[in-house]
């Protein structure tokens, strides 16, 4: 299948209903050259993740002053990525990184556009909802799960549109019902159904529950009991209170608004693991997981700023002793630089990531060399360090049939390749006089 | 508009408190709480040259 529109149709009848993921992944896979800008294909969307953070935060008047809300986009980014369960799947791989990220930079983009959707004059404002309507369909186009958390998010902030009467609900009931269409396109496609073959245990009810029950106790509470989050959250209302509350508009808010959020919240990441259980009757992917601890982190911090403008006194706790914001700083910093992600990363920087990148250059160095000597098979080497904070799967076996072999043979032009056996020593066509 | 010595004895203490905070006295809170996400953020930024 050739070009990135009949690919795209073609994995929406045969594989998923992503197809904006599918599309992107396409594009981006085959307009460039993988080995020489994966990097910098890497960095765009997590770069355009904290930009869309930010652009949410101004919009929401969170951060007396741009300076502010950078800093508090740059705390989110590394609050979120130190705490996610596994950045390997979902920052450090361009597939699980369009997947699972690009639908919420969509998303907080749309939110954003629609807190300040203020466009005067008729054909302008037109044009501006359809522009928003469109977002919302292509929002939901990156993954079905992420998808339903935007319309729920949707849901409620039309609620809360009608409810106090706003000129702009009818601009998020719109959206919000672009969002549900572009959900069902995503759900309803064919190639669901073929995936679904791989899950025996799915659409099972029991399986469902005790999936769904298991997996949201033990992760929420983890998540909770974070010290970083827990110091973190108490040093943003010691430290930045007038930050929250810094939007006139905002204070003065009713109470129904907090309990409005707090019930979206709870339910859409209670619904994501439902959602997840049912779809595939086992424990779910990290990279999904990954992607259900942001909206956690995103509905608790909308929970907190709607609270302080609330109730802004009794958020103001300020007043605390200095030793005891001391010691919460100390503990957040020291939490934030010694555990988590960041501890792995250090690890993996100092001996696992560079081993392995150069492990991984020189395997593709032979392999391009075999190619060129118009060799059939070529067997490569085993790696010798595997980075913790990187995917743990995709790796070469010693079975030439493995569907990983065989895409790298493809790539390649070879007919096969295959792990070398630990015990066997390289029998890797080199192209600088390493030993045959 | 200025605020009576009998009004800003009433005042909620953590609203005085907080004007406090913003000006000066959190400065080094502040600071090393930076240096901890800058430092996440680079661990977390080194990471995608090895990818």
């Amino acid at each position: 299948m050739q070009g990135i529109v009949p690919a795209t149709i073609h994995e929406y009848y045969t594989w998923t209903g992503r197809w904006g993921a599918a599309g992107l992944n396409y594009l981006l896979t085959s307009s460039f050259d993988l080995v020489g800008f994966y990097t910098p294909l890497l960095l765009i969307i997590p770069f355009l993740l904290a930009t869309s953070v930010f652009l949410l935060l101004r919009a929401a008047r969170i951060g007396a002053t741009r300076t502010r809300s950078f800093a508090l986009a740059a705390a989110a980014a590394a609050l979120y990525w130190n705490g996610m369960p596994d950045p390997g799947e979902t920052v450090y791989w361009l597939t699980g990184s369009v997947d699972n990220l690009t639908g919420f930079v969509l998303s907080f983009a749309l939110l954003a556009a629609l807190l300040r959707f203020d466009v005067s004059g008729t054909v302008s404002r037109a044009a501006a909802s359809a522009a928003l309507f469109l977002l919302a369909f292509l929002a939901t186009g990156f993954h079905e799960v992420f998808g339903l958390v935007l319309c729920a998010a949707l849901a409620s902030g039309s609620l809360q549109q009608w409810l106090a009467r706003r000129s702009n609900r009818w601009i998020w009931t719109g959206c919000l019902a672009a969002a549900l269409i572009g959900f069902l396109v995503v759900y309803a496609a064919p190639g669901n159904e073929v995936r679904r073959a791989d899950f025996p245990f799915a659409g099972n009810l029991e399986v469902t529950v005790r999936l769904a029950l298991g997996q949201s106790f033990s992760s929420i509470f983890m998540w909770i009991s974070d010290i970083r989050l827990l110091t973190g959250t108490l040093l943003l209302l010691m430290l930045m209170p007038r930050d929250l509350t810094a939007s006139n508009d905002g204070i003065g808010l009713p109470a129904r608004n907090v309990v409005i959020t707090g019930i979206t919240g709870i339910a859409a990441v209670g619904g994501a693991f439902t959602a997840v259980s049912w779809a595939i009757g086992m424990s779910m992917a990290p990279r999904t997981l990954n992607g259900i601890y942001l909206v956690f982190l995103v509905g608790l911090f909308w929970v907190i700023v709607l609270s302080a403008r609330c109730f802004p006194a009794a958020a103001a706790i300020s007043a605390a002793r200095p030793a005891a914001r001391w010691a919460l700083t100390v503990l957040f910093v020291g939490g934030m630089m010694l555990s988590g992600n960041t501890r792995k990363a250090i690890v993996d920087l100092s001996v696992a990531a560079p081993v392995y990148r150069a492990a991984m250059q020189e395997r593709w160095r032979s392999l391009a060399a075999a190619s060129d000597r118009g060799e059939r098979a070529a067997v490569g080497r085993s790696l010798p360090a595997r980075p913790k904070c990187f995917i743990k799967y995709f790796e070469l076996s010693e079975d030439p049939e493995f569907w990983v072999n065989w895409g790298v043979a493809h790539y390649f032009g070879l007919a096969s390749v295959k792990l070398s056996a630990a015990e066997a020593e390289p029998n890797i066509p080199a192209d600088s006089g390493s030993p045959p | 508009m200025e605020v009576s010595a009998e009004a800003a004895a009433r005042r909620p203490e953590s609203a005085v408190s907080t004007a406090g905070n913003d000006a000066s006295e959190n400065r080094w809170e502040r600071r090393l709480c930076v240096f901890g996400v800058a430092g996440t953020l680079s661990a977390a930024t080194s990471l995608f040259w090895y990818a």
